[in-house]
């Protein structure tokens, strides 16, 4: 009998080591880089294959892969408050590529690759920050695509505060400082971390500024701190932004109703937090108590609208009494001015990009900062051309493409100028 | 330590029987290609037929044990896979595989009419393993291992019949890897998990006076509910997931008779596996995987058949020390041509085994057995997993070692 139960100590013995192990692969083998870490490599064939699939390229066009590194960056938002945040450089590479894409590439980079800095766009969802959105899909879409597959450009995108690192920091959103401020220090650390990880940048470090929506306004807001810093901007290409805020909001509180009412409840939202005012001074409830659940970085736009109202003010309305019929002397309408981005003269080109459609920033707000930097504050050269007319060289075009429709057909003209002006640049190519 | 009795005691990656089942588990049943349930007459009858364990010397306990070493061959394909950018020449060779497996059997006393067995095998076991572009994209490493803890408790009815009932207690480990770089596809996985799941057997025994023995067993189904992580990478940037999948040990049913003719012992054998219940090939995941990666979250159609396999056993008592022992079985594969792919390309099979055992004293016997395992050719065409080609060699050759030890 002893025997009996030395077999059975034995073999569970072995039983139970053995069933404590084994259930995990180890740690991950993911491309280690100083500084930073790798989120994203689509190779070329792969990203080819999708942009033949949607339309977007031929087998004859050249197309580069890219890795996306995301990188992180301290920066001050508006009230002088250390902020750490993260951004994205997406870097174009030739994996998988043909002979001809590889040599090209190694010739570019053999001469330095300029960096192009793209502000994003409205979000109000951490899912769609750049260093998140690009882990999580391969959709050949967005400025990384745009600009460093297809044109050969390292591309920046900082994930603004609010966002990525920094999504427990409400959003900063249409603040003139927070923006330029996290755009100039993404900059700067990626530069660094180009320099660590042996990626050829440009010696001279030439930068192409663009951003759409909001991204047009911050990167206004940019370009004033990044000429202030001497940093060697080639060309600006503002699209279809909110540059003069007082006017916009002007509008939005004289209308009765307004479509997409996220847009202004979250500059309310975002005014009151920074200038340490009531929020229930700008906004009615039940709509005040509920922003900040609304705006923790959980929704989407669409969600978000469903949760307030499109009347403006009144009973119900979305803004208080109080802000509609006393804008002109309130504490907001002060801010909003002093956050307008038109504020400075340029020094490099600026070549701003609207659609007449636009449905949602009126063409005309592009119309009035041009004319503002130009007859105002004597720009050496701020040029304005409608989208429509880029895209189909017609000047008297009848199409007319809205907000939404307007962005991807803007960043292909804004790639084109960059791509055309850096041939003009000692690079050549 | 824990990695050394891995490594030497569940290296069991291995498949000589159909798809991924091991029926090889005491030196008889290597010898007589498992045609060793209703003649078992020693303690791995634990295994085969516990309930011919009541007709064992109810004043003795038995126990054996041993250690099988198992040669899988390279398995070559010749053909085409069809890929997103069309159809590629993916003819290669999988590596081989080397693998020794132990197994221990115990049978009590008798206690009145009850008796109880105990065992340590491996029931089911597979490795594939492949260093060529394509099917690297598929199975760079395919592996199930299994260790099973058999207890069994037997009554005997009357002098000619008895029943049993065990419980099998089931540990395994599953690893998955792939890696589809070598032919521009940026994916790779690497996933590895274990569970410990339960089962039970039945069987019956009915011995006739005339020396005719009747038997059977039947053993259920095992659900391995494998869970664990998966490092899933694209573009060779990875991350890990907790991860899960469901794969069967599946429920089998054996009858079988012998005879004993003055010195010899003739038993055949026939077994009905229930394949059918893998349908599907699923791995799920905690959380939602991003676009790039939905392929590993698709369920990938198996669809498997229930198959027939027919077993035939001699013993031939050459003299009161030596007994000679051979065997052969036709083993019918589970997987329908349509869904044959890398992990396991398997075929219907001829097994072919001889043994000898010795008495070297009245409590001690040893022996040694060998097996060959031929796996007939297999086409592939019009396949769900994109192969055009035919799979050839393969098979496997087992050579068993062990000893009996009653007291």
């Amino acid at each position: 009998m002893k025997s009996v139960f030395k077999l059975l100590i034995v073999s569970i013995t072995i039983f139970i080591t053995i069933g404590c192990g084994g259930s995990d692969p180890g740690a991950l083998k993911t491309e280690a880089v100083k500084g930073g870490k790798l989120i994203a490599n689509v190779p070329s064939n792969i990203l080819k294959s999708e942009l033949i699939k949607k339309g977007s390229a031929d087998k004859n066009t050249t197309v580069f892969g890219f890795k996306a590194y995301k990188i992180p960056y301290t920066t001050t938002d508006d009230n002088g408050k250390e902020v750490q945040a993260s951004g994205v450089m997406v870097v174009p590479t030739s994996e998988n590529a043909d002979g001809q894409t590889i040599q090209k590439l190694e010739y570019m980079k053999a001469k330095g690759l300029a960096l192009v800095v793209d502000c994003h766009g409205t979000i109000f969802s951490n899912d769609e920050a750049p260093s998140v959105s690009i882990e999580n899909s391969i959709s050949a879409k967005g400025a990384g695509v745009i600009f460093s597959s297809m044109s050969g450009f390292i591309t920046l995108q900082p994930d603004y505060i609010g966002f990525g690192d920094s999504k427990e920091h409400y959003q900063a959103y249409l603040l003139k400082k927070s923006s330029a401020n996290s755009v100039v220090d993404f900059t700067k650390a990626a530069i660094a971390f180009a320099k660590a990880n042996n990626i050829p940048l440009v010696a001279t470090k030439d930068i192409y500024l663009t951003g759409y929506s909001q991204g047009g306004y911050v990167a206004l807001a940019a370009l004033k701190k990044f000429e202030a810093e001497q940093y060697h901007i080639i060309m600006t290409t503002p699209m279809s932004g909110p540059y003069l805020l007082n006017p916009i909001a002007q509008k939005v509180l004289s209308s009765d109703t307004i479509n997409v009412p996220s847009f202004m409840a979250a500059v309310a939202y975002s005014y009151a937090l920074t200038y340490n005012h009531n929020v229930n001074e700008l906004i009615q409830e039940p709509f005040a108590s509920k922003l900040p659940k609304l705006y923790n970085g959980s929704l989407t736009r669409p969600e978000i609208d469903k949760e307030l109202t499109k009347k403006i003010k009144g009973t119900g309305g979305l803004f208080t009494d109080s802000i509609a019929t006393n804008y002109q002397n309130s504490w907001f309408q002060k801010e909003l001015q002093a956050n307008s981005v038109v504020d400075f003269t340029p020094k490099a080109p600026v070549e701003m990009l609207h659609c007449l459609g636009d449905d949602v920033i009126d063409y005309r707000i592009s119309q009035a900062t041009q004319d503002t930097f130009v007859n105002k504050l004597a720009a050496n050269y701020v040029h304005l051309t409608p989208v429509e007319v880029a895209i189909t060289k017609d000047p008297q075009t009848k199409l007319r493409l809205g907000h939404i429709a307007c962005a991807l057909p803007s960043y292909k003209v804004a790639a084109f100028m960059f791509a055309t002006m850096r041939k003009t640049t000692p690079l050549g190519y | 330590m824990k990695n050394i009795l891995i490594s030497s005691i569940t290296a069991i990656s291995i498949a000589s029987g159909a798809a991924y089942k091991l029926p090889e588990q005491s030196l008889k049943g290597t010898a007589l290609s498992a045609a060793n349930v209703a003649s078992c007459n020693g303690a791995d009858c634990a295994y085969y037929n516990p309930a011919n364990i009541s007709f064992l010397d109810a004043n003795s306990q038995y126990f054996e044990g041993g250690l099988t070493f198992i040669h899988l061959p390279k398995v070559s394909y010749k053909g085409e896979q069809r890929l997103i950018s069309g159809s590629v020449d993916a003819t290669a060779k999988t590596l081989t595989e080397d693998v020794a497996i132990p197994y221990l059997h115990y049978v009590s006393k008798a206690y009145g009419n009850l008796r109880y067995s105990i065992n340590l095998t491996v029931p089911a076991g597979l490795s594939k393993r492949w260093n060529s572009p394509v099917e690297k994209l598929y199975a760079q490493e395919f592996t199930l291992k299994t260790i099973m803890i058999n207890p069994s408790v037997a009554y005997k009815i009357n002098s000619n019949l008895s029943l049993a009932l065990g419980a099998n207690i089931v540990y395994s480990e599953g690893k998955v890897y792939s890696d589809g770089k070598d032919v521009g596809i940026p994916l790779k996985r690497e996933m590895e998990g274990d569970s410990i799941d339960y089962g039970y057997n039945l069987a019956a025994s009915w011995h006739l006076d005339n020396g005719l023995k009747l038997a059977a067993t039947y053993r259920s189904k095992v659900k391995l509910s494998e869970e664990g992580k998966a490092n899933l990478y694209f573009g060779g940037v990875g991350k890990k997931y907790d991860a899960s999948v469901n794969i069967y040990i599946p429920a089998a049913l054996t009858l079988a008779v012998s005879k004993d003719i003055k010195n010899w012992t003739l038993e055949f054998v026939y077994e009905r596996t229930f394949w059918s219940s893998y349908k599907t090939l699923d791995f799920n995941y905690k959380e939602n995987l991003p676009a790039t990666l939905q392929s590993f979250d698709t369920p990938i159609d198996k669809n498997w058949k229930d198959t027939n396999t027919f077993r035939v056993g001699a013993q031939y008592r050459y003299n009161k020390k030596l007994t000679l022992m051979a065997g052969y079985s036709y083993d019918q594969s589970p997987i329908p041509q349509k869904y044959l792919s890398y992990e396991l390309p398997d075929s219907n099979a001829h097994i072919f085994s001889a043994g000898f055992k010795y008495q070297q004293n009245k409590n001690l016997s040893w022996g040694i057995a060998v097996l060959y395992d031929y796996k007939t050719k297999r086409s592939v065409d019009n396949n769900a997993n994109g192969l055009k080609g035919k799979f050839t060699k393969g098979g496997a050759i087992l050579i068993t070692s062990g000893f009996d030890y009653k007291f």
